[in-house]
């Protein structure tokens, strides 16, 4: 059907001349995709930290809190972006309740289990120096829980990269909307592209969340 | 770097089975239905827009002048894979635009429409009243546009986005060029963006492009919606104020108003004057319409009708019953 090769045009696996033509807007998509996913991220992991300090405080108040992100987390984006329609609009903010709420159950559950998984004995420790519970929270728990929240922060940056194509379809962009320009017209280029970027881009996101995560943690590389 | 790498070959490991699973699914047509009544009766698949189904033009329209009932056949697809699927063998009856320049391509067999269930469907703009006050010349410069619109040059379009995969903006750039269809700048009032929406088709983009390009040109502030859906996207969004343009059929969007009561006929004049007051009701006007129709057709290829014997729609029903 479409030869991987051979003669370039718009029939082929991708047609580099319309890729050529097409710079200013496969740019424009990207930097819609970055926005569309670092407003999620930003947005998603403030909401997160806010719920996982009640549920950590109020103990009895974590299943809820996760029973709740698991529905959301399970609701068909599809369907989501169809229900908030006509109550938001074909808005970014519909787009960004879509993207945030899919980050949530991931980001609390790796807050929560980050800053459980502290050893008792490194707490009191901080205690016996006289930490405040504040400065020992800060300057201890988070820090060792780091590793356990970057976890979590890859995932739901990988998983809203994803799903960010999604929003094209109530006129958001991002590398959505040439996948479905290419869709709309059984054209290959725009889909192969889209689609390309959309994975580099996670692949790129994610070393950068390895690379802060070794920055910000030297100690569990001198361990080794 | 290692483990990435090896989740990537197993990323397309996993691709690779997904598209050959794909691609073994073609017999999913299988004839199970035992509702048919004639003994010789067949079920045939019908592939187009997922709006089909609710379409007054489309199942219920058959159900309604020529009592077939496809519905249970129906593959909802993207309006760009429909031909595909037809050609690929996947559907035996394909939905397609009267103005697709693929059908002569390909060199399809159009049923014919022999009891006149289709009706004007010409391009017709609509706007809200609001903006229709606003600006009161906005409508000379869209009649002035409608005017060189026709269905030739509508099909020709099509075929430049669909065969030649050029841009929508750009097709719409040298059809008013060419026709020297863009207006001078004028002197033009304090008032609202005109927000078109284009529906998810490769026309609607089009005639989006060419009425907004025109207004832009007259020096209107112009923006552009996708509505990522159909005309059951587009009149929500006309009410909520994210849209107050768009280029629409008459027929079409008559039956769609009044929920598919069939009173849409062939004559253009007849049909706008049934649709204003539906408009009115919603606070939307339409401007004059364009010689430009373009309908619903339901195609088959050469093969098919040989096969089935089958030359108008009438004759579907000896088919499937």
């Amino acid at each position: 059907m479409s030869p991987l090769l051979g003669a370039n045009g718009p029939d082929s696996f991708i047609w580099w001349a319309w890729v050529g033509d097409h710079l200013d807007e496969i740019w424009e998509r990207t930097v819609q995709h970055v926005q569309l996913t670092a407003i999620a991220l930003v947005v998603g992991f403030a909401i997160s930290v806010v719920l996982a300090l009640v549920a950590l405080r109020f103990r009895r108040t974590y299943a809820p809190i996760t029973a709740a992100a698991g529905v959301m987390y399970a609701i068909p984006s599809l369907a989501l972006f169809a229900f908030l329609v006509p109550i938001t609009g074909l808005t970014l903010l519909t787009a960004e309740i879509g993207l945030v709420s899919y980050t949530l159950l991931i980001l609390i559950r790796n807050i929560v289990a980050g800053i459980d998984g502290v050893p008792t004995a490194v707490r009191e420790a901080a205690d016996g120096m006289g930490y405040t519970s504040w400065r020992r929270f800060v300057a201890v728990d988070l820090r060792l829980a780091t590793p356990t929240i970057v976890a979590g922060l890859r995932i739901a940056a990988v998983t809203t990269i994803g799903l960010v194509t999604v929003t094209a379809l109530i006129g958001q962009g991002g590398y959505g909307a040439l996948i479905n320009d290419g869709l709309s017209r059984s054209f290959n280029t725009p889909i192969v592209v889209g689609a390309t970027l959309s994975i580099a881009m996670a692949i790129t996101v994610d070393l950068l969340l390895v690379g802060f995560e070794r920055l910000v943690t030297p100690w569990t590389r001198a361990e080794r | 770097m290692k483990t990435y790498l090896r989740g990537l070959l197993a990323l397309l490991a996993a691709l690779a089975l997904l598209t050959a699973a794909c691609g073994s699914d073609d017999d999913g047509g299988s004839s199970s239905d035992t509702t048919g009544g004639g003994a010789e009766t067949q079920d045939l698949t019908l592939g187009g827009p997922a709006d089909c189904e609710t379409n007054p033009f489309c199942i219920p329209g058959l159900q309604r002048v020529y009592d077939i009932d496809l519905s249970d056949g129906f593959i909802p697809l993207e309006a760009g894979v429909v031909a595909d699927a037809l050609d690929s063998g996947d559907i035996d009856i394909a939905l397609l635009f009267s103005t697709s320049g693929v059908i002569a391509d390909k060199g399809w067999v159009v049923l014919e429409d022999d009891q006149n269930m289709l009706a004007a469907d010409n391009v017709i703009p609509v706007l809200t009243t609001e903006l229709n006050d606003a600006y009161p010349d906005l409508a000379g410069v869209a009649d002035d546009v409608s005017a060189g619109l026709t269905t030739e040059n509508l099909t020709e379009m099509n075929k430049r986005f669909d065969v030649d995969a050029e841009d929508a903006d750009a097709i719409a750039t040298s059809f008013l060029e060419d026709n020297d269809l863009l207006p001078e700048e004028g002197d033009v009032p304090d008032g609202p963006t005109i927000t078109i929406g284009a529906q998810d088709f490769g026309e609607s983009a089009i005639l989006a492009e060419i009425y907004g390009q025109a207004f832009e040109a007259a020096g209107y502030p112009v923006e552009f919606q996708e509505l990522g859906g159909f005309r059951d996207i587009e009149i929500p969004a006309f009410e909520s104020g994210e849209i107050n343009f768009a280029p629409e059929y008459a027929a079409s969007l008559l039956e769609f108003l009044n929920e598919g009561a069939g009173e849409a006929t062939g004559d253009i004049d007849e049909t706008v004057g049934l649709l204003e007051p539906y408009l009115a009701d919603i606070g939307l006007v339409a401007l004059a319409p364009t010689d430009a129709v373009d309908t619903n057709t339901f195609v088959v290829t050469q093969e098919t009708a040989d096969e089935l014997g089958i030359t108008t729609i009438s004759d579907l029903k000896d088919v499937v019953g």
